[in-house]
């Protein structure tokens, strides 16, 4: 590896039995490629453990780590742990306000994820006010906000990369209904983003017609990998070393 | 059959919630004479699925299905940031 890190991701791949299988071409060449291998969530239809076996049959034994975080279809049939475990036999990490720490030639790229929650943006986000589901809607994802920074903190590494399903910026839903950005994802993402030094990418997925790239307020580049938003199996981005933090 | 926000709603909880199709990322387009779906999906069953639930629950709505399968190639290119 030269220069930096390449990170390969993809998200909403909503594997199941149809279409086991599918990717399998497209990851032969991976190692050649990329460094390690993101999946922004969705990674099943219904979020059950059979389905999580075909996500294991078609992102496991690949020659680079892969790196995941659930998304709310992977949540859907109450049953993400037993999906996570699924994934975890299969050699995947599965983050959710955790992270990991992996060595790409000289350097340590840390990698913190969530799920992450709607919630939307400044000016125009939930508030903890009113019925108890509306306080509860608005909770979670603050909740969840906080924990992801504090696992993004506690990386100790070169670099960091952010990993959530849900967007920490309103750029990349561009595409998307504006009545359903607060349910697409949350600007206390993008808080926790920049709160932390030395972030040199955020990926997520779930706004399928959204748009690619975004940026958080802080200035670190945000990528939307949706499936149906980059139209291939995976994207990679190489991140220099301009990117790589020398951590306080 | 004409189609006002109501189909619109109808539709677009049928396609969520129906366990067969679970999608949210189909966009319902009026058309002149009905409804046109447009969108992705990761395989021609899905798309196929998807049509045929909502000739089922609205055989008077003229359909046309403009539902695209999501390409699975490798990447040519890499982006720098």
């Amino acid at each position: 590896m030269i220069g930096g890190v390449r990170v390969a991701a993809v998200g909403d791949v909503h594997l199941d039995a149809d279409v086991l299988g599918r990717y399998r071409p497209a990851l032969e060449h991976l190692g050649g490629k990329a460094d390690v291998l993101l999946l922004a969530g969705d990674l099943t239809r219904h979020g059950t453990p059979e389905e999580a076996r075909c996500v294991a049959l078609e992102f496991g034994g690949l020659p680079v780590p892969v790196v995941a975080v659930l998304g709310n279809h992977d949540y859907h049939s109450d049953q993400q742990d037993a999906v996570s475990s699924v994934l975890r036999d299969a050699g995947l990490a599965v983050l959710e306000c955790t992270g990991t720490v992996l060595t790409c030639g000289d350097l340590r790229v840390g990698i913190a994820g969530t799920k992450g929650f709607g919630g939307g943006f400044a000016g125009a986000c939930a508030s903890e006010f009113g019925e108890p589901e509306m306080k509860a809607f608005t909770r979670h994802g603050r909740e969840l906000a906080a924990q992801f920074a504090a696992s993004l903190a506690a990386l100790d590494c070169d670099v960091r990369i952010a990993l959530t399903h849900y967007s920490p910026v309103p750029e990349t839903l561009l595409g998307e209904p504006l009545e359903i950005y607060p349910f697409l994802g949350s600007y206390h993402l993008a808080q926790a983003i920049d709160t932390v030094p030395g972030v040199g990418l955020a990926v997520h997925g779930h706004a399928h017609a959204g748009s690619e790239r975004g940026t958080t307020p802080g200035g670190v580049p945000v990528r939307n990998v949706a499936h149906p938003v980059i139209r291939q199996a995976y994207n990679v981005y190489q991140l220099s070393m301009s990117a790589v933090l020398t951590p306080a | 059959m004409s189609v006002d926000q109501y189909v619109e709603g109808e539709l677009q909880h049928l396609l969520a919630e129906d366990e067969r199709i679970t999608e949210q990322g189909i966009r319902f387009v009026r058309t002149e004479s009905g409804i046109s779906l447009v969108g992705e999906v990761e395989c021609a069953e899905r798309r196929d699925l998807i049509c045929q639930a909502v000739a089922e629950a609205f055989p008077d709505l003229p359909l046309r299905c403009n539902i695209g399968i999501t390409r699975v190639h490798e990447p040519e290119e890499v982006e720098e940031l």
